[in-house]
């Protein structure tokens, strides 16, 4: 049963209002009897938010549960570990996916379970310049729960294999839907907080919440394990912008005295720029004429199936898709000039940080 | 004295907003929605606790008297006994 509708108030209109209210009036005159009740459609947001993570945890399980079968570890990212890690005391942290990392050498096989579970590769047919390391897979159940299966994570260069030797260390055990889930180690934990904040900048508020609290109540130790780390995956300067990005990152970057040298790339990941900006960055570090040329085609013509995940084209409308290339064109041509002036703007502050 | 504890091989829950619940009964994937001051009984639900010591975390938390929290914490209990979410030890 998964409710369609929600209720027509904003999220926190009644607790606000019990809040109000409760200034005036004792907590006697404000209670209502303990009451549980089969959740209708008629739902406020935070009970969505809260049915929708419960759905996220049921499928994690089933799919964590498979995959051990089939003798595969499996390393809980993010969401639910992040929520389970950092939020307490009635503080709430929802989320939106699964992300679990998997050894490269168990990957293929990741994937198969998958597809036998009836998930479906949400970019199967696209090409491997737009999947990079990141599949996503769709879940086959009614609750449509996205699953982002990793080889490695945003921002860090070193191979696979050593990502994955490195979190799979010490991982540690939480437990989710009543299964006992493996996540990596706390130093770990939180070099993907920062990564991932450097991924997006300030464009989402989630992660620089999760960062801010991770700086907040793990010790210092901790942090210099998780820079130790990062310089061992060559992730450094991406975990050092990520942290800059909010005020107590700032102050824990200078006492661990972290490199302020950043990439073209990560200035403009982690300042928001825009996806041409980054594209016309990565064209101009691929080598040789033929190679830029080839590059931007690709971009400017992206497989169908790389348009319709991108755009959330249904699969069967050729009209809707051919009219996304043409706008998908438009726009490129229309926003060129920013986006030459932002990423000249980038490379002038990767040049200005490096000393 | 009898313990009440919620099954956890039966529920998942969440928090929602505030003290408000939503969990899943894991036998016909149903979710529920408890209310705030079904969510204060939860915690005390989830650890075990005795029918008294539910009754004394509504008296506590409302100031409502022990006859009307006693009728509300037995018709809660019945509710979750319906749906079989609860233990006794």
């Amino acid at each position: 049963m998964w409710p369609t509708a929600l209720h027509n108030h904003s999220p926190s209109q009644h607790l606000l209002a019990d809040r109000f209210a409760g200034l005036f009036l004792s907590p006697a005159a404000l209670y209502t009897a303990p009451n549980m009740a089969t959740a209708c459609s008629s739902i406020s947001r935070a009970q969505f938010s809260a049915m929708r993570c419960l759905a996220i945890d049921s499928v994690t399980v089933s799919v964590v549960e498979k995959f051990r079968e089939a003798g595969i570890r499996t390393l809980l990212l993010k969401g639910a570990s992040v929520a389970h890690w950092l939020y307490r005391d009635g503080q709430t942290r929802t989320y939106g996916d699964v992300d679990l990392l998997v050894s490269p050498a168990q990957f293929d096989l990741a994937e198969k379970i998958l597809q036998e579970k009836g998930f479906r590769h949400l970019l199967a047919g696209a090409a491997p310049e737009e999947i990079r390391s990141t599949h996503v897979w769709l879940s086959s159940g009614e609750e449509r729960v996205i699953l982002e299966l990793h080889r490695t994570f945003h921002n860090i260069e070193a191979c696979d294999e050593d990502v994955w030797e490195e979190f799979s260390r010490s991982a540690e055990r939480m437990t989710i839907a009543g299964c006992e889930v493996e996540m990596p180690a706390e130093p770990a934990r939180c070099l993907v907080l920062a990564l991932h904040a450097s991924c997006h900048g300030k464009e989402f508020s989630w992660p620089l919440r999760d960062l801010t609290l991770a700086i907040e109540r793990v010790s210092r130790d901790i942090w210099v394990e998780a820079v130790a780390m990062a310089g061992r995956l060559q992730a450094l300067p991406a975990m050092a912008a990520g942290l800059r990005l909010v005020p107590l990152g700032e102050l824990l970057a200078e006492q661990l005295a972290l490199p302020t040298s950043v990439s073209t790339g990560i200035v403009i990941q982690s300042e928001n720029m825009s996806r041409l900006t980054g594209n016309l960055n990565l064209m101009l570090a691929t080598s040789g004429i033929r190679g830029k040329v080839v590059f931007a085609f690709r971009r400017m013509f992206p497989t169908p199936t790389w348009m319709r995940f991108r755009y959330g084209l249904d699969s069967c409308s050729r009209t809707r898709l051919v009219f996304a290339y043409l706008c998908r064109i438009g726009g490129l041509f229309r926003d060129l000039p920013s986006s030459l002036h932002a990423l000249h703007r980038a490379q002038r502050r990767a040049i200005r940080a490096d000393p | 004295m009898t313990r009440l504890e919620l099954r956890h091989d039966r529920v998942q829950w969440r928090y929602a907003e505030g003290d408000e619940i939503v969990a899943l009964d894991l036998s016909d994937s149903v979710y529920l929605a408890i209310n705030q001051s079904g969510g204060r009984l939860w915690p005390a639900l989830v650890e075990g606790a005795t029918r008294e010591d539910l009754v004394a975390t509504l008296v506590d938390a409302y100031g409502i008297s022990e006859d009307e929290a006693a009728r509300d914490v037995d018709a809660f209990v019945a509710s979750l006994d319906e749906r079989d979410l609860l233990e006794r030890s």
